[in-house]
């Protein structure tokens, strides 16, 4: 029901279509293959569509693709030139109205990054590629307005519209084709149960047939040849008796086949349900949505949960990067009290105070501990170099960086126009020494940042706003702007920043773009005064081989890097290099006279270029940026870890990026190792992968113990080398056996297809439960395809949360899911389901064992009113409760304790062993039922009616004694419902006995006045005490026997405790810990579209001119011939 | 703070209920409780079981009131067919099932000349009917023990569950039906000596009609609780004379009969006190066998 309603919500969203020369609003559902769509800015694309023409210069257009891959960076598209020209010209509504071109394209797949098609039109056939589509689920940026061509749309077959013919038979969009099927969850729990119901009916049925066997012998041996029951054969047949009598015992061994149980079942499994939404600790203020259980069966599922499989962006991280130090000059300018804040977590209050009664107090107080801080971090001697490093170490495996940034007290910018807050740094004595200009270094740092970059500034109320493609220049320019360097507008051959209020425009010479190989970008340009100037920023070791011989601050950089590394925050090193006239004359010849070349080794000739202009670079600082995770994700992960969770992270995002997270998260220690695909094939390759295996990962020196060597071992792949394993299906279980000994496996660039691929993988060769969880589109498939799936509601990001399972809004209500809820939900389940099959059995199988001495003739043991009511009034009560509110340990004790989960990983509670046992115990527990009674009542004056009700009382006391012994947790509702069961067996069996009734019908009620004989019989009480006593003595001496055991056990940890703790190497973290993390997350820049001028307008907006000195406006120098020829190739 | 609870209205109910909070009481077993519960449960069992088989061992036939019971075995008067052979609504005295009796009597419904049987079915018609005298011989002379077939059925049964219909004289609500099959009197005629002990409400005919739990059982014939004997039978000769018009041969049973007191506990059953016994003992085993585990673990260094 509530799929269907979000179903529609979407359904019913509006879009414009164009209708006859103009565009109205409509649905989602209305739209057809073959409509002219109008997209607006920031509006959710709702079809596959063919970009006709957008409102920025060239029909480019900008899409944000975080929904379907994962990666936050912006992608452009661009229109054909054939329909840019053609309807971009008129008044555009009719030029659309008349386009009458055919696309003729491949069937809907569910291949995102590829599109083959071609658009004939006006007797032209145009290639289509993946360029000229905007994908379903992707959002438009940074474009007002774009026109697209519906290609695919949902399901629904579309119908060929008057302007377009499209060749598409059915028209899924790409990422409905990615999305998976749908298929009806069921629990492990439920399986197994399944099964062994379906062994109990079997079993029941064998054992009518044997009782109607049985019946049709005594029918005939017995029955013929006594006078009293000779003529009571049904028609004298002893088959046909025999026939007749198996259905009385299909009737009267029904409850042993637990039909009933099915609906308490799903009555407990929505109760679990409603506890997830009502637990107020996963209830998010922010968005004020609580935690949602969408499908209400799986929830003893989470408690079994072997492989998390996670999404990365939005759901590990909050893709959101923020600019948090920096170091320049070897200095580090850190957010102030972050060591402060990390032994107590509360401000000081003494710091509160100061603040409420003065601001120049308090801002004296963030500047002394500003300055006493780093200063003890980095200057002093080494041991408190050390205890510094230990802090923040400390502090960051608290997961302190992601924390805490919102504690920062924000620095005061209001001498800066152009702030717009959202700087969680708090470094006054870096703002004092830029504003009284003392330190050159910071300034060419931050003009560094402000002018290296692929940024574009839009105008919007009289301050810029950037669009980057990638997230982390987004942050660095953002950074400088705040502090003073804002950078204010863009044309192609210059940029404009106002620095510290000063307006001064560089002429930009060359842009030398990043690639994933170069790992650094660099833009070349000259000052206002004239001088050439180079500034570059990449990756620390790729910077810091290109810098000059006698680097100062060198030693201090390098620390400022590692500690940087420890607090997981992705650095990228800033350098500035003085260009000479000369040689910038020399390069640019070089520079024009390759890109002339059309051989294939320009690039490679174009690389040695750049690279000869980044050298003798003079280091200037380091930034550290976050990436910003999820509140509360690594410790989330390492709990989850610790209960014995295997976490996989897949993500359509780059490998470097994945990894750094990983390592932020703690899903990777520092001195984790990465297994990658070469060394992962080989290992595979090889006909014993476990030996090489073995072998790679002793490969290090540090591997001291295999086994914790094997569980530092991380295993990264990527989409391609995962599409090896289609190829080669025997790889799979060679690779679950050894992804099964490593820490964790990083899969990076798959598409939503691969993803669930990875899921399959993982269900196919484990018996482990798989959990998914993801905030995208793109990962519907894998959220359907997993045991369970988890949606994270993230502020757009619908589509997952439709398709999941489990609802939550941040990623750390995940271990108060698994921990407490699944694992609450799992041990409730499982002794419900036991206890069920226990009572019920116990209770119908007495019929057979009374079938031996009644002659088979399906006589029942109990009075007809105590069958009817056994199940529903006197033992549902108590196993209700036990169901609803057991806590076998708190919440906190579970959160704390987190290898409790590891039982239901094993499925030690649910298992067919432990059903079967209970199977047998309920057979142990009918024979009591029946032989003891049968023992005493056996050649005595006691009638038929008197066992009745002894057998009905034992076998109530029996159920009763158990779920006692069940029970751990005895809320007022457990004791009262335990008391209400027995006492509802005896006032019901009163009434039922009672004369009045009887009287009324004489049939229904023949049991008058038995109760009254029965209860005041000591005898009766006796002869049910010991019964139910010796029906539950297995299940007591089972318990007693682990109470015991247990005292052996603690024993045993006291001893093992007494062993030396393993030692941990300490010194080899220092080196390990380096990791090159620079920040830039992109693919190659978008730097070619820059410095082609295609995506910026053509009038620079007024604002900017206002500013822009006069001197800059029409000149426009030679352009590099080179950039121009590099951009055509490319597009 | 108004917007802020509106926007908040999807926020959980903070009560004990919805955040699983709820006073509750973990008890904890431990070793301190499990070997002496076993302990003490085991040497309660015990105790019942030796009050048991005592009592049931002291059950003896000289002291009174003595019960005189006939005991038939191999009869399966639990079989359900034959359970069901009866007609509540005609037995609770409703005159308009003596006409049409239920179905559920049927094949001794109606006779063969289909007239309706009264009582019908076959627990009816199965009627125990051996009678019985005993006498004592005293000095070569049989001297009849009185005894007394009043009460030997369940208060309910003659008073509530089982009437005679309001007909008087009792003969003229039985016009147009017959006595069953196998009886030789009809149902108004059961007790000649004792009008009020005739049709539906005879005490014989009731202790038939309570069915037995199993194959082998007893009944209640006679209890001997006036006269000379009602503080037992003395030592010496008895002769006990039997009318013997009941067969069991044809199904293997046997007839007896067992005269005996009767203590609080019923007749003598030493059953219930042995198994009350072996229980109880296994108990106490299990409580020991526990302590030797339970001392190993504890005391590891004595081992």
């Amino acid at each position: 029901m509530a799929r269907r309603r979000s179903d529609s919500k979407i359904n019913s969203r509006p879009c414009d279509i164009l209708t006859s020369r103009s565009f109205t609003t409509a649905q989602w559902r209305d739209i057809r293959v073959g409509d002219i769509l109008r997209i607006h800015k920031d509006q959710i694309i709702s079809a596959d569509l063919l970009l006709l023409c957008s409102s920025e210069p060239h029909s480019l257009c900008y899409v944000e693709t975080a929904d379907i891959d994962g990666e936050t960076n912006l992608k452009y598209r661009q229109a054909l030139s054939a329909t840019h020209i053609e309807l971009n010209s008129s008044p555009s509504e009719e030029a659309l109205a008349a386009f009458d071109g055919v696309v003729r394209c491949e069937e809907p797949n569910n291949r995102l990054y590829t599109f083959r098609g071609h658009l004939h039109w006006k007797d032209e056939s145009h290639p289509l590629d993946s360029d000229h589509i905007l994908l379903r689920g992707t959002v438009l940026r940074n474009t007002d307005l774009a026109y697209g061509l519906v290609i695919y749309t949902g399901t629904r077959r579309g119908l060929q519209s008057v302007q377009a013919q499209c060749s598409v038979p059915g028209a899924d969009t790409k990422i409905l084709r990615n999305s998976g099927k749908l298929k009806l969850k069921r629990t492990r729990t439920e399986e197994v149960f399944n099964g062994v119901v379906i062994g109990i009916v079997l079993s029941v049925l064998l054992a009518v047939l044997f009782l109607a066997i049985g019946n049709g012998v005594f029918a005939s041996r017995v029955m013929s040849q006594t006078w009293a029951l000779s003529a009571l054969v049904i028609n004298g047949n002893p088959v046909y008796s025999a026939f007749l009598v198996s259905w009385s015992y299909i009737i009267l061994l029904s409850p042993a086949m637990p039909i009933a149980l099915y609906i308490t079942f799903e009555v407990i499994h929505t109760i679990h349900s409603l506890f997830i939404g009502w637990d107020i600790e996963m209830y998010w203020q922010q968005t004020d949505s609580p935690a949602q259980a969408r499908n209400t069966s799986l929830n003893e599922e989470l408690g079994q949960v072997g492989f998390l499989l996670s999404d990365k962006t939005g759901t590990l991280t909050q893709n959101r990067l923020l600019f948090r130090q920096c170091c320049i000059g070897g200095e580090i300018y850190v957010m102030s009290d972050k060591l402060l804040m990390t032994r107590e977590p509360v401000v000081p209050s003494g710091f509160q105070w100061n603040k409420d009664l003065s601001g120049d107090l308090s801002f004296e107080s963030v500047l002394m501990r500003q300055q006493g801080a780093p200063s003890m971090l980095l200057f002093n001697s080494d041991t408190a170099f050390f205890n510094a490093v230990k802090c923040s170490d400390s502090s960051a495996s608290t997961g302190d960086a992601s924390v805490r940034a919102e504690d920062v007290e924000p620095m005061d910018l209001g001498w800066n126009p152009y702030s717009c807050g959202g700087l969680m740094m708090s470094a006054p004595g870096l703002v004092e020494k830029l504003r009284r200009r003392q330190c050159p270094l910071s300034g060419e740092f931050f003009r560094a940042l402000s002018l290296c970059h692929t940024v574009m500034a839009e105008w919007r109320e009289e301050t810029p706003v950037y669009q980057a493609s990638s997230p982390d220049e987004m942050a660095l320019v953002g950074a400088a702007r705040e502090l003073g360097w804002a950078f204010l507008s863009r044309t192609r051959d210059f940029i404009v920043v106002s620095e510290l209020g000063v307006t001064r425009q560089y002429q930009l010479l060359a842009l030398l773009d990043f690639t994933s190989k170069r790992r650094r970008m660099s833009v070349l340009v000259r000052e206002p005064e004239g001088g050439l100037k180079l500034y570059c920023k990449g990756a620390d070791i790729v910077i810091l081989e290109r810098l000059q011989r006698d680097t100062p601050y060198q030693e201090r950089t390098e620390r400022a890097l590692e500690l940087f590394a420890q607090a997981s925050l992705r650095t990228l090193c800033i350098a500035v290099r003085s260009v000479p006239e000369a040689s910038w004359e020399q390069w640019r010849k070089a520079l024009a006279q390759s890109v002339a070349m059309v051989t294939c080794d320009r690039e490679a000739l174009l690389e040695k270029l750049y690279d000869e202009m980044e050298r003798e670079l003079q280091f200037v600082g380091v930034t550290a940026i976050e990436d910003r995770l999820q509140d509360g994700v690594p410790e989330t992960v390492s709990l989850l870890q610790q209960a014995g969770i295997k976490i996989w992270v897949l993500t359509g995002d780059k490998k470097e990026t994945a990894v750094n997270i990983g390592y932020s998260c703690k899903l990777l220690d520092p001195d984790t190792k990465l297994l990658e695909w070469q060394e992962l094939r080989q290992i595979l390759q090889c006909p014993d992968p476990g030996a090489s295996f073995f072998k790679a990962t002793q490969s290090e020196v540090w591997a001291v113990d295999n086994k914790t060597t094997r569980a530092k071992t991380a295993v990264v792949l990527t989409g391609p080398e995962l599409a090896e394993f289609e190829q080669r299906p025997e790889w799979g279980a060679k690779f679950m056996s050894l992804a099964m000994q490593c820490q964790s496996v990083l899969c990076c660039r798959v598409t939503p297809g691969q993803k669930a691929e990875v899921v399959t993988l993982v269900r196919k060769h484990t018996s482990a439960i798989t959990m998914s969880i993801g905030d995208g589109a793109n990962d519907v498939n894998m959220i359907k395809t997993a045991h369970v799936g988890v949606g994270i509601a993230g502020l757009e990001g619908g589509q997952s949360v439709q398709n999941a399972d489990f609802a939550l809004s941040q990623f750390r209500f995940l271990r108060r899911l698994l921990l407490v809820h699944g694992r609450w939900s799992y041990q409730r389940i499982s002794l419900f389901l036991r206890y069920f099959l226990f009572k019920t059995c116990g209770f119908a199988l007495v019929h057979v064992w009374f079938g031996f001495f009644n002659g088979f003739s399906a006589q029942p043991l109990y009075e007809t009113w105590f069958i009817a009511l056994y199940t529903v009034f006197y033992t549902s009560s108590p196993i209700l409760c036990l169901a609803v509110f057991e806590q076998d340990v708190s919440a906190e004790t579970s959160l704390t304790r987190p290898e409790l989960y590891r039982s239901g990983q094993r499925q030690q509670l649910s298992s067919v062993r432990m059903l079967c046992m209970a199977l047998l115990y309920a057979v142990y527990s009918s024979l009591v039922l029946f032989f003891i009674p049968a023992g005493v009542f056996f050649d005595t004056a006691l009638d038929y009616q008197t066992m009745a009700v002894t057998v009905s009382m034992a076998a109530t006391f029996t159920a009763t004694i158990e779920i006692i012994l069940l029970t751990k947790h005895w809320t007022k509702y457990n004791v009262a419902a335990a008391c209400v069961s027995v006492a509802m067996m005896f006032i019901c069996t009163r009434i039922t006995h009672n004369a009045r009734l009887f009287q009324r019908s004489p049939v229904d009620y023949n049991f008058i006045g038995v109760s009254d004989q029965a209860f005041a019989d000591p005898v009766v009480w006796l002869t049910a005490l010991l019964t139910a006593w010796a029906a539950v003595l297995p299940s007591v001496t089972a318990r007693a026997a682990i109470v015991i055991a247990s005292l052996h056990d603690k024993h045993k940890v006291h001893s093992v405790s007494r062993q030396p703790v393993e030692l941990r190497s300490h010194f080899t973290r220092g080196s390990s810990l380096r990791r090159s993390s620079y920040a830039v997350s992109q693919g190659p820049g978008p730097g070619r579209l820059i410095s082609s001028g295609n995506c910026i307008r053509s009038a620079a907006p007024k604002e900017a001119t206002a500013r822009t000195k006069p001197t800059d406006s029409p000149h426009k120098p030679a352009k590099p011939a080179h950039e121009e020829e590099l951009g055509r190739e490319n597009i | 703070m108004v917007k802020h609870e509106q926007e908040s209205t999807n926020r959980p109910d903070n009560t004990a209920f919805t955040q699983q909070r709820l006073p509750a009481w973990q008890p904890m077993l431990s070793a301190g409780i499990v070997i002496p519960g076993f302990l003490i449960i085991g040497a309660a069992f015990i105790g019942i079981g030796v009050a048991l088989f005592v009592t049931s061992q002291s059950i003896q036939v000289l002291e009174g009131p003595v019960f005189f019971y006939y005991a038939l075995s191999n009869f399966f008067q639990n079989h359900r067919r034959y359970g069901v052979s009866k007609d509540d609504n005609q037995l609770f005295g409703d005159t308009s099932y003596f006409t049409s009796p239920s179905s559920s009597c049927s094949p001794y419904q109606y006779d063969s000349s289909n007239k309706p049987i009264v009582p019908c079915g076959s627990v009816a018609n199965s009627m125990f009917s051996d009678t019985f005298q005993l006498y004592q011989v005293v000095n070569g002379t049989n001297k009849l023990v009185p005894w007394d077939g009043q009460g030997i059925a369940w208060w309910t049964d003659y008073s509530i569950k089982y009437r005679n219909p309001s007909v008087t004289p009792l003969q003229n609500a039985f016009n147009n039906t017959v006595k069953p099959i196998n009886w030789t009197k009809p149902a108004y005629e059961l007790d000649p000596t004792d009008s009020s002990n005739n049709g539906f409400i005879n005490q014989d005919f009731l202790v038939w009609m309570r069915r037995a739990a199993l194959p082998n059982f007893r009944k209640l014939y006679r209890r001997i609780t006036q006269g000379d004997y009602a503080q037992g039978l003395p030592a010496g000769n008895y002769l006990l004379n039997i009318n013997y018009s009941y067969p069991v041969v044809d199904f293997g049973g046997r007839k007896k009969v067992v005269l005996s007191n009767v203590s609080w506990m019923g007749g003598k059953n030493d059953f219930l006190g042995i198994a009350y016994l072996v229980i109880g003992s296994l108990c106490v085993v299990m409580s020991v066998v526990m302590l030797i585990v339970y001392a190993k673990f504890k005391f590891p260094d004595e081992e």
